[in-house]
């Protein structure tokens, strides 16, 4: 279900990117006339909150754990080492051996 | 290697110079090297000299940056340009996920849902199912 719901904020993240960019922008230059920043400023607080990518967490593909999830393999600690023991990690082994 | 002086007024200049060395793609580092002053006609010759290398460094830096697009920041103030440098990182953020081939397959989302509603009238007939709510350990802590 979190798995649901993180997805959900990956997909808006990623569709309002740009435009969370350029809002940042236009309020941050001091160059700009002020009413425009505000107009930025006030636009970039009215998006999503689920646009944001620091809400994103990333969950292990294939038991939605939140913690401990390696980025390289998208998986959490305990499903890597059942994979891994069971060999089906490409060139995974254990350090031991 | 580019030279440019700072903005120094060469007239009443009594104590150490810096030079600067500039590059398009970096801020100015300043080097130390230092000039101490010297006679005052002395200093008139060569500021000519060094006033005129500076104007043609400006120069070159500003034809350099219409040229290849650069934004130009010489006085330092703060600019929203680092934002606009990076990478949109939007689409590889959206792919964590990977696609599920069971979803496309009607049968197979049809089985699992009723295997997932009888699961829930087991649990219904026992007395174990989801409170009502406002029900819940929670909600009644709270109250």
């Amino acid at each position: 279900m979190s798995v649901c719901r993180d997805n959900h904020r990956r997909l808006l993240a990623e569709k309002f990117e740009l435009r969370r960019n350029l809002y940042k922008v236009l309020c941050k230059d001091t160059s700009l006339p002020d009413d425009l920043r505000e107009e930025s400023r006030y636009k970039l607080s009215k998006l999503p909150r689920n646009n944001s990518f620091t809400r994103i967490r990333n969950r292990c593909i294939f038991s939605g754990r939140g913690r401990a999830v390696y980025e390289t393999f998208r998986i959490s600690r305990l499903v890597f080492r059942a994979l891994a023991n069971k060999g089906m990690l490409n060139g995974v082994k254990k350090a031991s051996r | 290697m580019d030279w440019a002086c700072k903005d120094v007024d060469w007239a009443c200049c009594t104590g150490p110079v810096y030079l600067t060395r500039t590059s398009s793609s970096r801020r100015a580092e300043s080097l130390p090297i230092v000039i101490f002053s010297e006679k005052r006609s002395e200093m008139a010759s060569r500021s000519l000299k060094s006033i005129l290398t500076a104007a043609v460094n400006t120069g070159v830096t500003e034809a350099r940056a219409r040229i290849f697009g650069h934004v130009l920041n010489p006085t330092g103030l703060k600019s929203a340009h680092k934002i606009l440098r990076k990478k949109l990182i939007g689409e590889k953020v959206a792919q964590w996920y990977p696609h599920d081939i069971r979803k496309d397959d009607p049968l197979v989302m049809e089985a699992e849902e009723k295997e997932r509603l009888n699961k829930l009238e087991m649990l219904k007939r026992r007395g174990k199912g989801p409170p009502k709510k406002g029900q819940g350990k929670r909600s009644k802590r709270k109250s």
